[in-house]
This record gives C-alpha cells, sequence and structure tokens, in this order.
C-alpha cells in the first residue's frame, strides 16, 4: 500500500456519505406559513423542486389576498355571475363541502364576511392580537345572511354567488390540501420516508429508518409562555400519516378581560366560546384533518368527541372547564403522555404562575 | 538487501507525503467538529420549582436561559451542554450559583431565599422527531 493516507480518506468519505444520507430540507412560505421539507432517498431534491413549484401555482390560486386567485375572483364577483376556477381550487371546494355536512356547517369556509368584520382576515396582519372592541350586534346580525356556504352554487369547476356580499377564504383547508398534494408529489419521486411542514400541520412519510414510529409532540396550548413554540403537551406515535393541530393560541385577540380567537361559529357569527383550547387530528388526508380540528371548536369537546368517533377519527380535543384543563381522545391514538414538555429560548416566568396540568377526561367521572 | 540496506531503503521511502498529512489533519478537524457540534441524545429534564410548584420542565438536551421571579427575588437559570445552573440570583449569599452545574437523575439545586428548586428527573420515553401546533 503506497498511500495508506488515501486509503483512510477514502474510508472516511465512505463513513460520511453514509452517515449524511441524500437528504434535502429547504424552508419555505406557503399562505404566511413556514414549510419545511425533510425528504430522504434518491428522488428527495427533484420532489422538493416539484412541491415548491405546486406549492407557488396553488397560492396564486387560492390566496384571498392575491387579486388574480380564484378566491379573490369569487369573492368579486356579483351574485349570480359564473365564476370557474381552477382544478385545485374545485377539489378544495369539494371537500370543504363534504365537510360542511359531515359537521352540520360547523366547518364553513364561506365565513369570510365574519373574518372581516372582526379584523381576522389576512388585511389585518401583524395587527390579529390588537385589543379591540366588538363589533355590533347589528352588523353581526346584518353579515349573518350571506356568511354561509349555502350562499354559494359550486358544480365542476364553477361557482355561483346567490348574494354580491358572499366571500370564501380556502386557508382553512388550503394548507392541508397542499400537503396532501405534497405527499402525492414526494411518493411519486420514490420518496419513502420524511416529514412535511406546514405552519401547524405535520405529514409523516412512511416509517423512521429503523422502522419505528414518528414521535410528534403537540403544541402545549397554555404553557408556552416561556418557552413560546417547543413547549408540547403530548407525543403522540404515527406512521404514514398527517397531524393537523388547530389551536386558540393562534391569531386571537384579548380585550376587557375577555379572549377572541380567529375560529368563527356560522350559527352566532362571533368567535368560539365552547372552552375548546386545541385540537389534534390524525388523518390519510391533511385537508380533511384541517377542516375537522377547526370543526372541533365549533361543536365543543363534547359534540366533537361523539362526532369523530362517528366518523372514525383519531383525535385529541384540549379543552378548559371551570379552570381545570381536560382532554379527550378519540379513536386510535398512541399517545406519549410522559415525554417531557421541551422549552426552547429565553423568557422570564413569574413564579407565581402554576404549571398547567391537563387532565385524562372520562364522561364516568365527571 | 541486507539489513543495513532495508533500514536505508525504509528511512528513504517516504510513507506520508506532506499532503497525505494535511488530509489526514483536515478529517480529522472535520471529524471532531462534526462530534461537538452533532445535537446530544436526548436526556433528562430539569424541573423548576417556585414555592412548591413546578412553573417549568426544561429538556436537558435545548440550551435554554429562564429567570424565574418570586416577589422581588429572582434566579436565572441556564442549560446549556446537558447541564443546568443559576448563573444570576437576587439573594445575597449566592448559594444556588455555588451548587454548580447538575446533570444527573436525582440532583438538585435549592435557593432558599426565593424557595426555589430545580430537580434533575431522568430521561422518560424517547426524543421527538417535531413538534406540531
Amino acid at each position: 500500500m503506497k498511500r495508506p493516507a488515501a486509503l483512510i480518506l477514502g474510508i472516511l468519505l465512505l463513513l460520511a456519505a453514509a452517515g449524511c444520507g441524500s437528504k434535502d430540507t429547504a424552508p419555505g412560505l406557503f399562505l404566511s406559513s413556514i414549510v419545511n421539507i425533510d425528504l430522504s432517498g434518491a428522488g428527495g431534491a427533484v420532489a422538493k423542486r416539484e412541491i415548491m413549484n405546486f406549492l407557488k401555482d396553488f397560492e396564486e390560486a387560492v390566496a384571498v389576498d392575491l387579486p388574480g386567485s380564484d378566491v379573490a375572483r369569487i369573492n368579486r364577483a356579483a351574485a349570480g355571475e359564473t365564476v370557474s376556477v381552477s382544478n385545485d381550487t374545485r377539489e378544495n371546494l369539494e371537500i370543504a363541502s363534504r365537510v360542511y355536512t359531515a359537521t352540520d356547517k360547523a366547518f364553513d369556509v364561506a365565513l369570510f364576511p365574519l373574518s372581516e368584520l372582526w379584523g381576522f382576515s389576512p388585511a389585518n396582519e401583524g395587527h390579529y392580537s390588537d385589543p379591540r372592541p366588538e363589533p355590533s350586534a347589528e352588523s353581526i346580525a346584518s353579515t349573518l345572511p350571506y356568511s354561509s356556504l349555502d350562499a354559494f352554487v359550486i358544480s365542476g369547476n364553477t361557482v355561483v354567488k346567490k348574494y354580491d356580499e358572499a366571500k370564501i377564504d380556502l386557508g382553512g383547508i388550503a394548507k392541508g390540501y397542499a400537503m396532501d398534494r405534497s405527499v402525492e408529489i414526494a411518493k411519486k419521486h420514490g420518496v419513502t420516508r420524511g416529514s412535511i411542514s406546514m405552519g401547524s400541520s405535520m405529514s409523516l412519510i412512511g416509517e423512521k429508518e429503523n422502522g419505528a414510529p414518528y414521535n410528534v409532540g403537540i403544541r402545549d396550548p397554555r404553557n408556552y409562555l416561556w418557552s413560546d413554540f417547543n413547549n408540547y403537551f403530548a407525543a403522540v406515535r404515527v406512521k404514514n400519516t398527517s397531524v393537523a393541530v388547530s389551536g386558540d393560541y393562534e391569531r386571537y385577540y384579548e380585550y376587557n378581560g375577555r379572549r377572541y380567537c380567529h375560529i368563527l361559529s356560522g350559527a352566532t357569527g362571533r368567535p368560539v366560546s365552547t372552552g375548546v383550547i386545541s385540537v389534534c387530528v390524525l388523518g390519510a388526508s391533511s385537508a380533511v384533518a384541517d377542516a375537522y380540528a377547526t370543526a372541533a371548536f365549533v361543536l365543543g369537546d363534547k359534540r366533537a368527541a361523539e362526532l369523530f368517533e362517528k366518523e372514525g377519527i383519531s383525535g385529541i380535543i384540549i379543552f378548559e372547564r371551570e379552570g381545570r384543563y381536560y382532554y379527550r381522545v378519540t379513536g386510535q391514538v398512541e399517545l406519549l403522555p410522559d415525554l417531557f414538555d421541551s422549552g426552547n429560548g429565553s423568557a422570564g416566568v413569574d413564579g407565581n404562575a402554576v404549571y398547567k396540568e391537563y387532565h385524562r377526561w372520562t364522561d364516568a367521572e365527571n | 538487501m541486507d539489513r543495513r540496506g532495508k533500514l536505508e531503503y525504509i528511512a528513504g521511502k517516504k510513507i506520508f507525503s506532506v499532503w497525505d498529512v494535511a488530509v489526514v489533519l483536515l478529517i480529522l478537524a472535520v471529524a471532531a467538529g462534526v462530534f461537538f457540534v452533532a445535537p446530544k441524545k436526548a436526556g433528562g429534564a430539569a424541573e423548576v420549582y417556585s414555592d412548591g410548584r413546578l412553573v417549568a420542565r426544561l429538556p436537558l438536551n435545548i440550551n435554554t436561559e429562564l429567570t424565574v421571579a418570586r416577589g422581588e427575588g429572582y434566579n436565572a437559570i441556564r442549560i446549556a451542554d446537558g447541564r443546568v445552573y443559576v448563573y444570576h440570583a437576587s439573594c445575597g449569599d449566592r448559594n444556588c450559583i455555588a451548587f454548580g452545574r447538575k446533570y444527573r437523575a436525582g440532583e438538585q439545586i435549592v435557593c432558599l431565599p426565593n424557595r426555589l428548586v430545580i430537580k434533575i428527573v431522568g430521561k422518560k420515553g424517547e426524543g421527538l422527531d417535531g413538534v406540531v401546533g
């Protein structure tokens, strides 16, 4: 052996290559949410590029604040005018309509006029948490009649409104839909393992390298003051599924000691106040999971748990009752509640504050 | 070739060139860098109690700073390199700082004036692959 160093170098490079694999990660943005793509396998890089291109095109179709989007054209249209939309938008509307019916109108993508009235539309970005008085009862009452998916006639790729003022916002479902499509693209390119996350949802492809399920933490909805995003309530063990989380800590404001969250009820025209504070839904379709998570806020923990059980949906519903925190688990959820909460960043804690414990709700005891 | 000739031959042959040595050193440097930069395996957590109440659970594998205030007093806690310690405190004796850096399950740091206890608890479960919400 004339060059032992070359041999050592060769071996080390091989080890390094084996250790790194062919992972490709890239952060991006979709509908104001951070996108993280982490795909293993030969097709990972190609898949990532195709996903980013898809997200860009899809955002241009569904962003409520882009004037040329399908959604903006629907919202601008006059009553009776026929608006034609892309296949992706049509599929979103179809899923939205299906869940609207299945949840007894609890999930409604046509509450946008109410969102605008309460200051939760994208036009208020950066000011969602500004304290502000409630809109007048009259303005809520006059907005309600056209704030419903019933104000739309959807047929194939065309949409017709019954009222000029009726508006939709696919924000509650488009991220999940985008994630489902992204997973499809990844699988098409031979990706067998990895994760894609957008805002508060994550899709896991396959399982971990050692064949074990992924451990995904569900953000703690209340004990996060001192550690921001990494404090988690519990962790779920999942394979090849998506985890959608909807929390009342997202886009809310406080006024006169009351908390107003961005999820609105189409029945009352007001931010929900059912005691539900966070909902996690597991499922093959992230779009459907997103929609059901939102619906649970409107339905309240009991009705939501009944609906989830009836529809075979695996989920966790966290809620507050008389100052205590509880959670209900439906369907097949493998929980790892004994994992530690994690903390990150730097913050102060009031030592007089109490760490909030969550108790599993049992109908028999309560 | 006699013994003397062999020795001369060996002495005259360069087993490592300057560049070989440079490459080996570079690889060792990179390996050392990867070893120190790579995230440490999830360990236990530090439970922080103020006046007997749990106010935070901080995993030791994530570098964090946390200031716990109680009345006029406060303790500034830091987690770095898998260890927890108090780096600043309002009390007079600074006993809590003198506890030093703790990381073994069962170890404690106590500040009597501020009624603060930091308790190291062992690792449970496995590491996380992500947090959503």
